[in-house]
């Protein structure tokens, strides 16, 4: 029998154990979100628990091209992480440069909408993905042509064996897609640093964080919570007409046209151009549309009043606004494309 | 005591031979379906031109989804309902559909729906695994919110500027839970060997009573057309027999 030294059966095994643990890109085990304070605990749909291997696949598919037919936009093409996930533009651009003809919404916190889209016919995160893929002016394709194309790649056969234990298919490509929007955290904002972390902040931010929940603004009578918004559907009086009726082409309700969801006002300042159609550019004019209260379009929320606000009131709206931006968030690796 | 128990057993032999011979009568029957596609007495066909009202309509695509099938004897009662089948009907696919399998002396009439009920309709076609009718279609039968699956696609073009020549986009994707409509045909054909196939006829010409068709071309169910889409869904039950 042949004598080892210890220091070598023991190099061995310590290899052999490290060797068992698992890859964190492939770790099936339960994803935690590292949530930040003041944040409640994310709903995640049975089925679609969280898993790095899930993640991992979603975010290969959300920046991902060959989900247009033409090859040419991927989800990440309109939801830019560097504008925290919106695109700059009035209404996008999708395949073959067709002009859509909604602003894209940002995807933070997107994991908490209980419905997507702006008109809130998204449902869930996993079948909202249909949207954007089957539309004729953003992907332009269809789920079982895309799904076909994928899963000629052997590493998202792969993937999805690995995340779902199945063969990759139009179940796997929207799970993955909504296990990874899901980790889309943002809340590390000057003013959560201010709230929760004793930071400093300018102290027009201040004034505008009171007046933006005080009765006066009544701002937080909608935007209101830890993502500033209740999710409700609102007539805010942009339009005397609406050519988009919003809400309405769900809920056939003609009480609806004009009501859009209520959006989430962290990176507001990033988001820029405004409101469902991108027609208003600067935060400013939003304020001073409020200011003005609205155009009186008869679905128009009554509490849409002239508020009355002076100069330095609108300026400091303004500060509070800004201090919502989240700089982590538009700069973490982990959201990026590899 | 002894001519009671004499009396019981008479009984009940005899309502054994009675409920028994029931049953023999009756045979075991599969169901299947195929759907015939026209144009009044023209066969339908993808890209060929009919004449609706003396204007020339071009036929590109007809699709729609059927469910709750019931076969009814002569009687016009329901023998039995299946109601988790669904079938995808495409007018370019000559498909024979296997609805399921009863029993039954005779079935002289089929009742079924077009499109899916409510808690279907609302559901994510990802959780049905392709080729089941309800998982995602090209093309789509869905539409990507919260509206669920289109229940009946048809599209082509029409002539609008009278030359004869369809130039005219026509698309009507219509489905909502209220147009869960039902239709009744009379079944005339015959078992043999146990299966049943019931030829349906799909009159795509009477899609468009009450509609101006030169006018109201295109409806996806919205809200601003509604009572177009409303008329067409109210047309389905008189397209079939």
């Amino acid at each position: 029998m042949i004598a080892f030294p210890r220091y070598i059966i023991l190099w061995v095994l310590a290899c052999l154990v490290l060797s068992c643990e698992s890859d964190p890109c492939n770790d099936a085990t339960v994803y935690e979100l590292d949530l930040p304070a003041g944040f409640p605990a994310m709903p995640v749909p049975e089925g679609n628990e969280l898993t790095q291997a899930r993640i991992t696949l979603g975010k290969q598919l959300f920046y991902d091209k060959r989900l247009s037919r033409d090859g040419q936009i991927a989800c990440a093409s309109c939801h830019l992480q560097e504008l925290a996930f919106t695109d700059g533009e009035a209404v996008s651009i999708g395949a073959q440069g067709r002009t859509g003809f909604r602003n894209a919404p940002s995807l933070a916190n997107v994991g908490y909408h209980p419905y997507l889209f702006r008109e809130g016919g998204g449902i869930s995160l996993e079948t909202q993905v249909l949207g954007p893929l089957e539309d004729s002016t953003e992907m332009a394709f269809n789920m079982l042509e895309a799904v076909n194309r994928l899963k000629e790649f052997p590493e998202y056969q792969a993937q999805a064996e690995q995340a779902y234990d199945q063969e990759f298919s139009a179940f796997v490509l929207t799970r993955a897609l909504g296990a990874f929007q899901r980790t889309l955290i943002s809340g590390e904002s000057a003013y959560d640093q201010y709230l929760y972390a004793g930071a400093v902040l300018d102290s027009a931010a201040i004034r505008g964080a009171i007046l933006f929940n005080g009765d006066k603004a009544q701002c937080s009578s909608c935007h209101s919570g830890f993502n500033y918004t209740d999710y409700s559907f609102q007539n805010i009086g942009l339009y005397d007409e609406y050519s988009d009726l919003g809400r309405a082409r769900v809920s056939l309700d003609l009480a609806d046209i004009g009501k859009f969801k209520v959006p989430s006002l962290r990176n507001v300042a990033l988001t820029a151009p405004y409101m469902h159609d991108g027609s208003i550019q600067r935060l400013e004019q939003i304020i001073e549309h409020y200011d003005h209260g609205g155009q009186g379009h008869i679905n128009q929320n009554p509490a849409i009043v002239p508020l009355g606000l002076s100069t330095d009131e609108k300026a400091d709206l303004l500060a509070f606004l800004e201090s919502l931006s989240d700089l982590n968030f538009i700069s973490k690796p982990e959201f990026g494309p590899e | 005591m002894r001519l009671n128990h004499l009396f019981l057993l008479s009984a009940l032999i005899g309502a054994l031979t009675f409920f028994g011979c029931g049953d023999d009568d009756n045979d075991e029957v599969t169901l299947r379906m195929q759907f015939e596609h026209k144009f009044g007495s023209e066969d339908a066909v993808y890209g060929s031109v009919y004449e609706i009202d003396g204007i020339a309509m071009r036929f590109d695509l007809g699709m729609f989804y059927c469910s709750h099938f019931t076969p009814k004897d002569d009687s016009g009662d329901a023998i039995t309902s299946f109601t988790d089948e669904y079938i995808l009907v495409r007018a370019d696919e000559p498909t024979i559909h296997e609805i399921g399998t009863f029993n039954a002396k005779s079935v002289k009439g089929l009742g079924f729906r077009i499109g899916v009920e409510s808690s279907v309709n609302h559901g994510d076609p990802a959780n049905w695994t392709s080729p089941h009718p309800l998982s995602s279609q090209s093309p789509s039968m869905y539409w990507g919110w919260d509206n669920g699956y289109i229940f009946f696609k048809f599209e082509g073009r029409v002539d609008t500027d009278e030359d004869g020549e369809p130039n005219a986009p026509v698309l009507y994707h219509i489905g909502k839970d209220d147009f869960f409509e039902l239709v009744d045909i009379s079944v005339n054909e015959a078992t043999v060997d146990g299966v049943m196939d019931v030829i349906v006829t799909v009159d795509y010409e009477k899609l468009f009573t009450n509609i101006d068709f030169t006018v109201d071309r295109v409806n996806h169910t919205n809200i601003e057309s509604l009572h177009i889409a409303t008329q067409l869904a109210e047309n389905w039950p008189s397209m079939f027999e």
